[in-house]
Parts: C-alpha cells; structure tokens; sequence
C-alpha cells in the first residue's frame, strides 16, 4: 500500500543549487535522529545547517543564525516544541518563517495542535526522506518569493517616498512661482 | 338444643362459616328476644297487678267487702305465669324450651288480662300484640303453642263454659272461632314473616362469610407477601399496619413502627424526595414508584424499590397510603459494584490507548532512525550483497511500522475515537480506485485481477469513503499475497436484497479451513500462516471486521480447503446524490450574481459530491472551478492560485480537512481566503468548533442547493468587499 | 350450664309451673263460673214494689250492687241491650243500699254509668227493700216483665263473673223485647251478694 518511489536516485536532490545557501535549523533531543537529518541534509546539499539537541538553547540559536527554515521534535525535555514554536512565530513576526514539525507522536490532536500553534507543516516518524525534502524545497522556494516580494515592496516604497518628495518639492515650487 | 330444622326452602348455606353466621345470629336474636320478654312479663305482672286493683279491688257481700280474688290472681297467677319464663330466660337463655314456655306463659297472660279486664274486646288486642312480639323470635313454630293457648281459653270460655251451663251450645260460640280465626290470619302472615326474615339472614350469613373469606385472603396476602407492604395513615403519617416482612426488612417490631412515620425511617438523603413525591400523590397522583433508601433499626442501610398508593374510602375520599417495599439492596449493590467494574474497565481502556499511544511514539522514534539511516545506506551505492542486508532492514522496518498503524488504528477504534463520515459513495468509483492500486501487486505476482460482474455506475452505497477503501483495498491485498503465484482473484457486486450492497473479493488461494474460520477476525491470529513467508500483521482483518461494523455494514467468509476462499463485505444501499439535481438551472435567487464572479477551489475526495458541485456551477460562466481530491493537492492549488473561496470537505485521504484549514489559516498568503466546510457531520459542537477555528460557513450534506447557492454568493461578496477596502 | 341438674331442675319447676298454672286457672275458672244465690222470684210483678211499672212497654228491672267490680260488665251488657231495645222497654237499675250507709255511698262510678244509658232509670234500694221483693240475691239480677206484668225473664247477663260478651241472657231480654220465643228464660246470675247472707252462695233463703 505505501508504494515507494522506485529509482530514487534519478529524482533526487531536486533545486539543490538553488537552496544550498538557505540556513536550516534542526531541533531534536534524539541524537541519533539529529545526525540522520544531518546526514540527510548534507546529501541534499544543504551546507549552512545547525543542530541542537537541548531544547533550552533552541531560542538563542535561532536568533543568532536567523534560519530560513526549521525542522523541529515536539516531544523534548525542558523545552517542548510547542513553546519553541510559538516563540518562532513571535520572533519571525511578519516575516515568513517554515517550521516543519517531525514527531513520533501520531495523535491526531497532536498534529492539529502544532499546526496551529504555527508550524508549516507536519510529518510523522519514521519520515519519508525524500518527502521531507521536497516539502523543505517547496516551503523554501515559498520564502524565497516572499523575501522577494519583501525586497520589491521595500524598493516600491522607496521610490514612492522619493516621487512623494519629488512631487512635494514640485508643489513648493509651483507655489513659490504662483506668488 | 338449638339448631333449627325444617328450615327448608331457604338458600344452601354457602360455607360452613355461613352456617355458623347464620346460627350464631339466630342465637343471638332468640337470646335478645327471650331478654325482651324476660322484660316485658314482669312489666305485665307488675301491670296486672295496678289493672286488677283499678278495676276490681274488692268484691262485696252487701256492706261488707273483702279484696277481689283479682287482686290475688293478679299477684299469684300473675306472678306464676311470668317468673318461670323469667328464670327460663336466665338460665337457659335463647333454648327452644324457653321460648316455647314464653311463647305458652304470654299467651296465659293474655288469658288473665282479659279475665281481670272482665273479657273487655280491646283487651284482644293483647293478644294479636303478643303474637307479634313472639314473632320476634324468627321462629314460626313458637306460635304454634301460643295459638293453642288462646284457642283454648277461648274454647273453654266460648264454647266448654256456655255448654257446661246451658248443655247445649248457644249462639255465641261462633265468636270464639271467630276470634281463632282472626288469630290463625295474623299467624299465616307471622309466619311468612318469620320465613322472610330467615332467608334474609342467611344471605347476610352468605354474604358476611364471602366477605370474612375475602378479607381473609387480603389480609392472608397482605401478611405473607413477599415483599413488604404497610399502611399509612394519611392525618399522622404514622404507620397503622405493616406485614411480616415490612418489620423484617427495617428490623423494627410492629409497636415500634406504629409510633413512627415512614419519614422517620427514610434515609436523610432521600428524605426531601420522599415528601415531596408524598405531596404530588395528596395533589392527585394515584401512583408512584421510587428506589429510595430506609434506615434500618441496627443502622444499616435498606435499599428498596417503594411504591405508594392512596387508598380511598367508598366515597373517594383518600383515607391511606398503601406501601409495598421491595429490598433491593442486593441489586444496588451489584449495581454499584458493576458500575465500578465499568468505571475500572473504562480507565483500563483508557490506560490501554494511553499506552498504545506512548507506545507507538516510542516505536516511532528509534524506527525514524532505522529506517532513516537505511534510506541513506540504499542511496551510497552499497555492493549488491550490502544492498540485499539494507533491504531487509527497510523491509523489517516497514513491517514494523505498519504493525505500528494499525494496532494504533484499531486502539482507536475500541476506544471510540475514530472519526467516520458516513455518505452516500459510489461503490464503481472506489473499487476502481483500490483495483488501480493493486495491479502493480498482482501484475509482480502474475496474477490474474478481474472483474467479474459488470457494476453499474450508479450503484451507491452508504460508507465512508476512506475506510471503505481501506478495508477494500485490505482484502484484495490479502488475496493477492495468500493466492499462489498465477492465480487468480475475481471482485463482484451484487445485491443479496433490495438495500443491501456487497462486494465480494474471491481468489484462488488454498482455502481455509472451517475450523479456522471463526478465528480470522481475531487480532494477530494468523491462522498458522507465520511460516508461509508470506507478510502479515494479523491485525488487517480484525481492523477490517471493526471498520465495516463501524459503518454499520458487516463482513464475513465463505471458504473450503482447496477452493479458495471469498471474502464479503456487505453495506446499506443509498440514493444517488445527484439523483435530486435538475437538469438544467433556470436563473433565479439560487444564482451567484453577476458582481461576484472567480475562482473556486473544491478540495473534496468523493467523486460523486465533486461532480454535484461542477454540475451544479457548470452554467456559472463568471466562476472558474479548481478541483482537488486530496489534501496536499488542495494546498498547493490553494497556495498557487490564490482563489477566492476554497470549498472544503473534512474527510481527505491524505491530510484530514481539519489539518488542512489548520495550514490554510496558519499561513500568511491563504489566511484570508474565505472557507466554507462541507462536511456530513452536522453535530452543533463540531459546527462550533469550526466556526471558532475561523471558517465562513458550513454546509451540510446532502447539499441544499439553495442554501449552497446563498453562502458561496455572501462569502464571495465578502471577500470582494473585504479586497475594495484593501485597495482603498 | 346445660348439665344433667339444671335439665332436671328445669323440667321440674316447669311441671311445678304447669300444675300451679293449671291450679290457678281452676280457681279462678270457678269464681268465675260460680253463680251467685237467686231468691224467691215471683212469677209476676209484685204488687207492694215502689216502682212503677208502665204498661205500655215491657219493664227491665235490674239490681246491682253499686261497689261491685263484676256488675260493671253486666252494666256494660245492659247498655248493649238498651241500644238495641231504645223506646221499647222500662228500665230500672235498683242500686242496693245496705243499712247504715250513707248517702254517698251508692253515688260510684258504677251508678253514674248506669245513669248515662238512655233510657235508663237509676233509683236507690234502701236497705235492698226492693231486691227481696223481687227475689234478687246477687248483683246483676235482671228480671224482664211483659206488659201484663208477667215475668218472662230472671237471671245473670253476662257469660261469667265479671265477664263481657255475647251470652244466652242478654239472648233472652232482646228476644223477650222484641217479643221472639226466648231460648232461656233463666240463667245465672254472676256478681257480688247484695245482701251480707252469707248463705246466699249456697242458695238458701236469707232473711234480713
């Protein structure tokens, strides 16, 4: 029934140029799953990722790295993923920040809770690693346009604050000149 | 000495106690009645006396008088005839032979009446009086002596006294049988009197003996009735009367209950209870019935089943409380112990899915690693050797996962957790999918797949539309690795009755054996089968059976060794939904109107409700309809084309529709995207919550076109309102 | 209570009761159908009676003692004859007066009733002057003379002593009345003695 993809080698590794600079984030108390996803990561191309294992220092490692893009365990000591997550959302603010959730936990509730707590996305252990890397891709290519889309807005606004002036100055002029 | 013969012509006694009714009232009247005359003669003397010294004190002989023989008879005869009867009726009070010498010594005293009133006419009238008062009697034969009595006088008087004087009789004597036979008249009327008033007694005996009868069986059944019945006094409230078993189940004495209300031994807790039921029964309540708790004399406690009643006096007026009291005490407490049992069961229940569900996120984690680091080994170009050993790895690992999922699944299901939305499905729709599923399988194992009914498209049945995959799919699954390579394994439909649908899955496999049979739908039972090397879990049918019974249909197997094996499942048939949509829509209320016009995206699984909805937006050339049949495909259509309302089911096969409103709200580009659920689960908290969760409307199936209409057109309008003030 | 003793008690105050009865009865039965003494009665009416006698009609002639009990029933059967026989006889009750009474003392009840039948002359008998010349010993004699004069009825009308009734006397004064064949001219008479002659009972002659 769960029909795996054959030839997995042809498929893989699907925009890895395009992403290799985005800055991923894994959050994990599990070692061993830390360094699956590292490795995992490291085949997909992925060169500028860090890992934390203690949920505590989660936080500050996100605010020095700014990452593009977070994979995070909810089932942790000390730190839980809830709290990591809402505290993402709060820093991230308007920005688009994708957190994808990786958990054990198979709960139906579970999901709906980190969903709306604010993750991106969820997907259950053991993962599909393809499948985690085709959602990564996508949610990253998503963030590339909205830092565009930022990017632009802020161009746009410069330039109308500078036709604003523009337009004022003319204004002063025409009054000046109507005198 | 007393009984009464010859009383024939009256009524058989009923009973001996009638008999004995009857008896002792007759005794009872012969003894009041001897008691009357024992009164009356010595009034009669006492009377006889005054008259003979009134009338005649003395007799004279010229000048000279001495007192008149009167005054002597009066005192001496007077006295003779009337103190015998008397000491009669002292002695042998209501005995035949007193009455007989009453009966005699009255009429005597008639006799000397009349001589001391010197034979005046009127002093007759004693005479027919004293018969009378005889009468009293009931006992027609005590006339008999009287009569002769006065016959006699008579005879002596009016004929003998004449004769002896004259030798021959005069003219008169004919008076004397005159009066004979004025008394023989009043007699003849005396006696069926006292004939009448002898049936009368008896059927008051009759009577009085069925009534004691009955009276004794009530009062037979109110003491020796197995439960406990009392009765109340409606003024005092105190008990008045209580059975056997009453005193036996409270432990307190009959005198001891007397002094006491039912209040008095009422449990305090069911004490207000108790009154105020007693109140509505005073209002007009005839009957009522409670479990309610007494306290008992030692202090225990007594549960019983009471039911009241009034008891009403011939005029309606209610005079009593009628209680009957059943001990139930052993019940509630087999009740509670049940109830605890329950509760205990219910929290191992509970603490089993707990589990299960720790479990599975224990398995999960290290099985993450497992399977993940097999991923990578697969992907480092292992030698053909390493690539066999990561193999089974991964192999081992999946079927650990699967076993994973479904105990997880079927955890869920015991406990009630699992969510089902139960529709109208077209079985041609889902059987194709599930085939389309399985050729990849049956072509790796040569098998031949068939159909071997052609179904018709419209055949729809009711069934939620992912489990009814699931359970296909879960037996076409088994028959596809149990069947030998080459075999062959054949799906039909058919319709055993008018509203019922089954699908039947039959291959070419070994068969099972009878025996075996019943135990396929057991968990983890694999029938023997561990050694065929064929993968399993033994988990899938039990899922099966539970999923099927779930959704209110059923499964089962016929099966022979060697004849292979056809497995069943049978669910309630369903109109079609699209059976109700018209033709072709004339334009009308029900249309979107022509500002809001854009783009729709329907994430729905059901084929059926899919095609509903493009029908029914066909004609509306200003809307575009995008359409997805799984979660993920909606999100991404959602994401990419931005559309102007998303239509959403909540049951996806993929990603449930809860996840998907959870994602499309939680993100910053589809967040405003208006969405209306469509879903056939109408219960208020489940509209509730979703309302809460940020969603415009929500429709129910089957759609109300209209309704339909109505919403998608004000959610629509909205938005268009909502983008004006945006850009504004 | 019902023992053998009381049984025999019982049957034997009964006997007792019975014979007393019967005893009683007898004597009573005899006084009153002893008749009391009848004198020298004269065939005709005498001619030395102070009474005048009519003789348009027949004349009754009664003598009766005005205290005695039993006359009132022979008074009582008088007033029946008179009822019957109004406007066609002479009555006369003599009331005897013993000597040395006094006035009042023939003024009874006995007297006063005789007095109310119509019809009937009430007169006194000093010294039962009267009663001896007709003959009359004991009270209630009544004696029927014919217009002639003739005596054509003596004797007692009551049945007994004292007794009411129909009897074969006042039989004999209606038919004498009506002038019918009398069936007894004679009978006896019932009542107290006029006279203090104690041999009046025995029937023998008593002088004064």
């Amino acid at each position: 029934m769960n029909s795996e993809p054959e030839n997995v080698d042809q498929r893989w590794l699907p925009n890895a140029a395009l992403f290799s600079k985005m800055k991923i984030v894994v959050i994990d108390d599990e070692p061993a799953n830390v360094a699956l996803l590292e490795a995992m990561l490291d085949e997909g191309g992925y060169t500028r990722v860090k890992t934390v294992t203690d949920s505590r220092l989660a936080m500050e490692i996100c605010v020095d790295f700014e990452p593009d893009l977070v994979l995070l365990d909810l089932m942790m000591p000390h730190v839980d993923g809830f709290s990591i997550l809402e505290s993402l959302r709060a820093a991230a603010g308007e920005s688009f920040l994708p957190v994808i959730v990786l958990t054990a936990d198979a709960n139906e509730t579970t999901k709906l809770r980190a969903l709306r707590a604010g993750a991106t996305d969820f997907l259950l252990k053991p993962f599909d690693q393809l499948e985690v890397l085709l959602r990564m891709a996508n949610l990253l290519e998503t963030r590339r346009l909205h830092l565009q889309l930022d990017t632009q807005l802020a161009a746009y606004a410069d330039a109308v604050r500078e036709r604003t002036s523009e337009l004022r100055e003319a204004q002063v002029q025409l009054q000046k000149s109507e005198c | 000495m007393f009984e009464v013969a010859g009383l024939t012509g009256l009524p058989e006694a009923a009973s001996e106690r009638a008999e004995e009714l009857f008896q002792q009232h007759r005794r009872q009247i012969f003894r009041q009645t001897d008691q009357l005359f024992a009164k009356l003669m010595l009034f009669q003397w006492v009377a006889c006396i005054i008259i003979a010294i009134l009338v005649s004190p003395r007799t004279w002989d010229g000048a000279s008088s001495q007192i008149h023989i009167h005054v002597w008879s009066a005192i001496f005869i007077g006295g003779a005839i009337s103190l015998f009867p008397v000491w009669m009726t002292r002695v042998w009070p209501g005995a035949v032979a007193t009455r007989y010498v009453i009966a005699v010594a009255q009429m005597l005293m008639s006799a000397l009446l009349i001589a001391l009133t010197g034979g005046r006419i009127e002093t007759h009238f004693h005479v027919f009086g004293s018969l009378v008062v005889l009468s009293f009697y009931r006992d027609w034969r005590v006339l008999v002596p009287a009569t002769i009595v006065v016959a006699l006088d008579h005879f002596l008087r009016g004929i003998y006294l004449p004769y002896s004087v004259y030798g021959v009789l005069s003219a008169s004597p004919w008076r004397s049988v005159e009066h004979a036979g004025w008394v023989i008249f009043e007699n003849i009327f005396l006696v069926i009197s006292c004939f009448r008033s002898i049936h009368e007694m008896r059927f008051i005996a009759n009577r009085t003996a069925a009534l004691e009868a009955s009276d004794q069986r009530s009062r037979q059944l109110f003491d020796d009735a197995p439960i406990g019945m009392a009765v109340v006094a409606l003024g005092n409230e105190k008990f008045k009367q209580v059975n056997a078993r009453f005193t036996e189940m409270v432990g307190y004495s009959d005198a001891e209950l007397m002094t006491r209300t039912p209040f008095d031994i009422t449990h305090p807790d069911d004490l207000a209870e108790s009154q105020r039921l007693v109140k509505a029964m005073l209002r007009g309540t005839e009957r009522c019935s409670v479990e309610k708790r007494y306290l008992r004399s030692d202090g225990g406690i007594l549960w019983a089943a009471r039911t009241a009643c009034i008891i009403r006096d011939k005029d309606g007026k209610p005079r009593d409380f009628l209680i009957m009291v059943e001990d139930i005490t052993e019940r509630k407490h087999a009740e509670e112990a049940l109830r605890g049992a329950k509760k205990e069961a219910d929290r191992a229940n509970q603490a089993k899915s707990e589990f299960l569900s720790r479990m599975s996120h224990e398995l999960r984690t290290p099985l993450n690693a497992i399977l993940g680091f097999g991923q990578l080994l697969e992907r480092q170009n292992p030698t053909s050797q390493q690539r066999g050993r990561v193999e089974h790895i991964m192999s081992a690992g999946r079927h650990l996962l699967n076993l994973i999922n479904e105990v997880l699944d079927l955890s869920r299901i015991e406990a009630g957790h699992l969510q089902l939305s139960v529709e109208p499905v077209a079985v041609a729709e889902v059987l194709n999918e599930a085939l389309d599923l399985m050729r990849p399988l049956a072509a790796e194992r040569s098998m031949d797949l068939t159909v071997t009914t052609e179904f018709t498209e419209n055949l729809w049945i009711l069934a939620d539309r992912q489990r009814l995959k699931q359970v296909l799919l879960n037996l076409l699954t088994n028959a596809v690795k149990y069947a030998p390579v080459g075999g062959r394994v054949a799906v039909s439909v058919i319709q055993p009755e008018a509203r019922k649908t089954q699908v039947v899955v039959s291959d070419s496999g070994a068969g099972i054996a009878t025996e075996k049979l019943a135990r396929l739908f057991t968990p983890f039972d694999r029938l023997d089968v561990e050694d065929s090397g064929v993968e399993g879990t033994g988990l899938g049918l039990a899922l099966c059976q539970r999923l099927m019974h779930a959704m209110g249909g059923d499964i089962g197997v016929d099966s022979a060794v060697g004849k292979g094996s056809a497995f069943w499942i049978e669910l309630p048939a369903a109109d079609s939904p699209l059976a109700g949509l018209p033709k072709s829509r004339t334009v009308g209320a029900g249309d979107v109107s022509a500002a809001t016009g854009g783009t729709i995206l329907y994430i729905e699984d059901n084929l059926s409700n899919l095609t509903l909805v493009e029908q029914m937006l066909a004609e509306q050339s200003n809307i575009h309809l995008l359409t997805a049949m799984q979660g993920g495909l909606g999100l991404d259509l959602a994401r990419q084309h931005l559309p102007d309302l998303i239509l959403l089911d909540l049951h996806l096969p993929d990603i449930g529709g809860h996840e998907v409103l959870a994602r499309l709200r939680s993100e910053k580009l589809t967040r405003d995207i208006p969405i209306v659920v469509i879903s056939a689960d109408a219960t208020k908290g489940q509209i509730q919550r979703l309302m809460a969760a940020g969603v415009r409307a929500y429709l129910t199936k089957p759609l109300d076109i209209g309704e339909f209409f109505r919403v998608i057109d004000e959610a629509m309008g909205s938005r268009d309102r909502q983008l004006e003030k945006a850009v504004a | 209570m019902s023992t053998r003793k009381n049984i025999l008690i019982t049957a034997l105050l009964g006997a007792t009761w019975m014979v007393a009865l019967a005893f009683g009865a007898r004597v009573l039965f005899k006084y009153e159908t002893t008749p009391g003494s009848v004198g020298p009665i004269s065939a005709a009416w005498p001619s030395v009676s102070m009474i005048r006698r009519q003789t348009d009609k027949p004349t009754l002639l009664m003598l009766a003692h005005p205290r005695c009990p039993c006359t009132r029933a022979s008074i009582g059967e008088l007033a029946e004859i008179m009822a019957h026989s109004v406007g066609k006889v002479n009555a006369f009750v003599l009331f005897v007066k013993p000597p040395g009474a006094d006035v009042t003392w023939d003024d009874t009840d006995l007297r006063r009733s005789a007095a109310d039948i119509p019809g009937v002359t009430v007169l006194s008998d000093e010294n039962g002057v009267e009663a001896a010349r007709f003959g009359a010993e004991t009270s209630g004699h009544t004696l029927v003379f014919d217009r002639n004069g003739t005596l054509v009825f003596s004797g007692g009308i009551t049945a007994s002593r004292g007794h009411a009734g129909p009897n074969a006397g006042e039989n004999a004064i209606l038919a004498a009345v009506k002038q019918e064949p009398i069936q007894y001219s004679r009978t006896p008479v019932f009542g107290c003695s006029l006279t203090k002659c104690k041999s009046a009972t025995e029937g023998k002659l008593c002088s004064k």
